[in-house]
């Protein structure tokens, strides 16, 4: 192994999770900073015992990053978490399963994955919007149990578009009390959704929202709360979805 | 008939010339001489592509000083099989997939092809790869090595890969430190 070329070595290292590249570094002296040039990292950061020296592995490891997952931070270090990213983001990841920041160097972005997600910032949706539109090279987009803090008795966040001019596949799972009036606007190039929805239909144009759709092979619509009137669904779906091939519905109730 | 059987020993000539057209010849560092479907040579390795159409092929062996007849024989084997295996479900699927990492995985007749190789055959293959500009058969089988290497302790990997530790017990707790949060389990 030590014989070999170094862009072998980096060719069969940066297949490894992050982790193990980076324990790479404890075999023998030529191995301890080898870990530092390899790229296309896949690194999940997920509930660690020692958040701190998450810093000091963002800073050194090297770019482009392949995939981000950073889950289960602590509250205490929830401030941390915007130096992580933005560490992060400086090195052109294609995947980013995290709370989103500030945008440079999203452009290379590929796959955007956000779940149980609670944003504190002030109309936090509109960051999310601009991180879309941060992001052109999107090609994968996962919203689930997305939560915006509004001031206030009662609030609810306002009306935010999600799209993308190179989304191929979109996972939306979003209620409007947490997530807002969330609406889906150009997706030309989009050919898979699956969309959950748990409002009642006063709240929300079915019909706007397959038209937004209309265009994609594969169309999944699940509905987890039971609270969606399926008739109306169906009849937006009749009425609009000519060229998917395949729909499935759930959940009927 | 008459004509019919002159027609069919012009054929089996023909055929003959043919044959021999579609292999090159290959010569290890020690002098053994390897045959390789001339098409999938060009297909699989972008050196041996490059110097069949450069003309740089020589028909009693091309030289290839920098592998050995072991590893040489195993990347004309590689060839060949490549030559004769079907495409997978998976490559030929129409399902819409979405994959972000930037290599394909083996597939099974890969996976076997490395597997049966001994540690010293799989590095030179590495190697011989890496010369050939052989992208597909350099991610088969630096996928293997990943693979000897993926969830192993620090010990188990200095063992396979026969590296000596020759840090101080210092030097090993502050290395430790720094990157805590992937030595945790330890």
């Amino acid at each position: 192994m030590d014989a070999l070329p170094p862009e072998l070595q980096t060719t069969i290292l940066y297949r490894l999770p992050a982790r193990d590249v980076v324990r790479t570094s404890i075999l023998s002296r030529p191995w301890r900073r080898r870990w530092e040039s390899v790229p296309d990292l896949d690194i999940d950061l997920t509930d660690l015992h020692s958040w701190a020296t998450a810093t000091t592995f963002l800073s050194r490891c090297a770019a482009p990053i392949r995939r981000l997952r950073l889950h289960g931070v602590p509250p205490h270090l929830a401030v941390c978490v915007d130096s992580w990213l933005r560490l992060a983001a400086g090195k052109s990841p294609r995947v980013l399963s995290a709370p989103p920041v500030g945008f440079a160097g999203l452009r290379a972005l590929a796959t955007l994955s956000l779940e149980k997600v609670f944003f504190r910032a002030r109309n936090a949706w509109r960051q999310v919007e601009e991180m879309l539109a941060a992001a052109p090279g999107l090609v994968e987009l996962t919203l689930r149990d997305i939560i915006f803090h509004v001031a206030g008795d009662g609030g609810l966040p306002g009306r935010w578009v999600i799209g993308g001019q190179s989304l191929r596949r979109v996972e939306l799972c979003l209620e409007i009390a947490g997530a807002g009036f969330w609406e889906v606007g150009s997706v030309p190039k989009l050919e898979c959704a699956h969309v959950v929805l748990n409002d009642s239909p006063e709240h929300r144009d079915y019909f706007k929202l397959f038209t937004a759709l209309s265009g994609v092979k594969e169309l999944n619509v699940g509905n987890f709360n039971g609270r969606t009137y399926q008739v109306r669904v169906f009849l937006c779906l009749s009425a609009l979805n000519q060229t998917s091939r395949i729909i499935r519905i759930s959940g009927v109730t | 008939m008459e004509v019919d059987k002159g027609k069919g020993e012009a054929e089996e000539t023909r055929k003959v010339a043919e044959a021999d057209r579609d292999t090159v010849t290959l010569k290890s560092s020690d002098g053994k001489l390897f045959e390789v479907s001339k098409e999938a040579a060009a297909r699989l390795s972008t050196v041996l592509a490059g110097m069949i159409a450069g003309g740089s092929i020589d028909d009693n062996g091309t030289d290839l000083k920098q592998i050995g007849s072991e590893a040489l024989e195993n990347v004309v084997d590689y060839c060949n099989k490549h030559a004769n295996s079907i495409p997978s479900a998976a490559l030929i699927s129409s399902s819409i997939s979405f994959n972000t990492a930037p290599f394909k995985e083996p597939e099974e007749w890969e996976r076997k092809f490395v597997d049966r190789l001994s540690h010293d055959a799989l590095f030179d293959l590495v190697e011989a790869a890496n010369f050939l500009g052989m992208e597909r058969l350099l991610d088969v089988t630096c996928h293997k090595i990943s693979e000897m290497m993926k969830g192993k302790s620090p010990d188990q990997i200095r063992e396979v890969f026969n590296i000596k530790n020759d840090y101080t017990k210092e030097e090993l707790e502050e290395i430790r430190q720094e990157l805590a949060w992937a030595f945790y389990d330890d």
